[in-house]
């Protein structure tokens, strides 16, 4: 279906309702940022989704939306639970792929000198790459399940989390209707000693500088000073998730058949979110989320670790705490205003992120004045972001971008990057790279990527987000 | 039967990658599309079949969904098993009732970093672009995209 995009403003792009489509479509983007969009054939994947029964409002894009598989990453699409579907290709395989950020109090001037040497520690002491495992955490199937039932409530019982750690994490860390029993062994198997790994792929450890501060009184809230050091880890379910993803593609594949769902794409396949088929995705892809929060939160507190025993700062010198923790790959049920009417709705959000405005019930007391932080990534060479939900997030049912989208296949990446020496170019920006597989550092150059700086400044003029700090990369870690 | 190393092209995508493989019969290009991902996920000339052979079994609604649940098979009890497979026999490969369905032999070895040069982590097999297909003048090509 060639998709046409109509301005509506500077940060608006409409996809008029034609053929299937049950509602209109909404990319958020601007000017410069379009013609890659175009060129990319997500916005016509956004026009699928707006094909789905019981979507409710508009199919909704963020600004680095790319062409995904069925749903477009950097998608929002929001559902009634009594005529809508659940679609777990609108999640994404890495379920509760997300963002932890810590903040620390040691300046950058402490920790520069020792880069080498945190960088070193933290790539020994945080698994990452290509076959990843634990060795240290032997659970058992009964210990597993509790994790994927309570999420961080498991790992605060254990003394693995602190209660702070838990407020500051996404639904604290614990996702209420998460069914550990619809979990597949072969989803338990696989994920059973990967917990507290890093992954691979476009999955990082950094260690961070707040370069800016955008807006003090929201940075003083999350702990973010300028100079100061931060770590950000992004990561998800890892091998669990992948698989329970891939069990309910199979389901829905045939449920959706049966409930007699028409699907301009097959990786479109869904089920009535009330469904057997519907619940039990949602129960175990609750439980998988918690496994990936779960996951965040081990190896947070292996950084704390390496701070402490490796490099000699005590709680008080390196003050690291919770900033917040995001999910970027989820569907919640959510309670939004529809028409001026308060609905429950199953909202997806693959590659994107929660931003929910101040004044939010579901914030902690520390962030009800100030709205959410959205924790962006961007590139490995470059910044990220930490913003603000703003109340217009409302539009785009408390939904925000979540990074800088990729720009260049991993193919072409490599073929750009070849004969670099990317990690000298990174070293003689002052940025310190630790990397378990020689092809991961070339796929993910940072040239590979949009500019998060585009995606940020095109978020905020739509008034979802505003910018709160940028941070810089002093050290990455990847798998 | 195929083990080791195939001819296997790569499928271009932004945010993920995937295999193109050509065979002249259905089986055979089934086989290919095992060692070439294994290939893709793990250098095949490192890797070292050995060991007792184990059954895969699998069904999908149609051939190409076929495709997807023996590489997601292949793929999923690797990484729960910590081996990684380089020998693939198909033994069954066609309409069963309503579906397709699929038997096959295969062996491998268990993981061995200090052997075994990794390559990408694969997370899935996608049902995107995908495509089982006759190809002039008697062959096949299928065409497949992992989540990475």
């Amino acid at each position: 279906m060639q998709v046409r995009l109509e301005k509506v403003d500077d940060f608006r792009w409409k996809i008029a309702r034609r053929g299937a489509m049950r509602v209109e479509g909404l990319v958020y983007a601007d000017e410069e940022l379009l013609p890659s969009i175009e060129r990319d054939r997500a916005p016509e994947q956004v026009a699928n989704v707006a094909t789905l029964p019981g979507i409710v409002g508009r199919a909704l894009a963020m600004p680095d939306i790319h062409w995904g598989y069925g749903f477009p990453i950097g998608g929002v699409a929001a559902f009634d639970p009594d005529e809508g579907v659940v679609s777990p290709g609108g999640v994404g395989y890495d379920i509760n792929c997300g963002v932890r950020l810590l903040a620390t109090n040691l300046p950058r001037e402490e920790v520069s000198p020792r880069l080498r040497e945190l960088a070193d520690a933290l790539y020994r002491n945080v698994p990452s790459g290509v076959g990843s495992r634990r060795k240290d955490l032997r659970l058992t199937d009964r210990e597993l399940r509790r994790v994927l039932g309570e999420g961080i409530g498991w790992a605060v019982a254990r003394g693995l989390a602190s209660e702070d750690d838990r407020e500051n994490v996404e639904e604290r860390g614990s996702i209420p209707w998460a069914e550990p029993g619809e979990v597949s062994a072969r989803a338990l198997e696989r994920g059973r000693s990967q917990l507290g790994t890093l992954g691979s792929g476009n999955h990082f450890l950094e260690v961070q500088v707040v370069e800016e501060v955008y807006d003090v009184p929201a940075a003083e809230a999350m702990g973010l000073r300028e100079g100061r050091v931060a770590v950000s880890i992004h990561s998800g379910s890892r091998g669990l998730g992948y698989q329970v993803c891939d069990d309910f593609l199979k389901v829905m594949l045939r449920a959706a058949a049966r409930y007699g769902i028409r699907l301009p794409d097959r990786q479109l396949c869904c089920a009535p979110v009330r469904s057997p088929e519907g619940r039990a995705y949602l129960g175990a892809m609750g439980a998988a989320a918690n496994f990936a929060f779960v996951n965040r939160q081990l190896m947070a507190r292996r950084v704390r670790e390496t701070f402490e025993r490796d490099m000699g700062w005590s709680p008080r010198e390196h003050g690291i705490r919770t900033v917040w923790d995001v999910c970027h790959n989820i569907a919640k049920i959510e309670k939004h205003v529809v028409d001026g009417r308060e609905r429950e709705l199953c909202v997806h959000r693959k590659g994107a992120t929660r931003a929910f405005g101040p004044g939010h019930p579901a914030l902690p007391a520390r962030y009800r004045p100030i709205g959410q932080p959205v924790l962006i990534p961007g590139d490995m060479g470059r910044y990220s972001y930490v913003l603000a939900g703003e109340a217009g997030s409302a539009e785009a049912f408390g939904s925000a971008c979540h990074g800088a989208g990729r720009l260049l296949s991993r193919a072409a990446a490599k073929r750009s990057a070849r004969g670099r020496a990317v990690v000298r170019e990174l070293e003689e920006q002052g940025i310190v790279l630790r990397a378990s597989g020689r092809n991961t550092v070339l796929e993910e150059i940072p040239e590979a990527y949009k500019d998060v700086a585009h995606v940020v400044r095109a978020v905020a003029g739509a008034g979802l987000a505003r910018p709160v700090a940028r941070l810089r990369p002093l050290a990455v870690v990847k798998g | 039967m195929i083990r080791g190393k195939v001819p296997w092209e790569v499928l271009e995508h932004t945010a993920d990658t995937g295999i193109v493989v050509r065979a002249k019969s259905l089986p055979a290009l089934y086989e290919r599309a095992a060692a070439a991902m294994f290939d893709a996920l793990v250098d095949l000339a490192t890797v070292e079949p050995r060991g007792d052979a184990e059954e895969v079994a699998v069904e999908a609604p149609d051939r190409e969904t076929l495709l997807v649940a023996w590489l997601g098979e292949l793929l999923s009890r690797a990484e729960a098993a910590g081996r990684v497979y380089g020998e693939f026999d198909v033994r069954e490969l066609g309409p069963a009732g309503e579906d397709w369905r699929l038997v096959a032999r295969v062996r491998g070895e268990p993981l061995d970093p200090s052997r075994h040069r990794f390559r990408l982590e694969i997370k899935a097999v996608t049902y995107h672009l995908l495509e089982v297909r006759r190809e002039e003048p008697d062959g096949w090509l299928a065409r497949v995209l992992f989540d990475i």
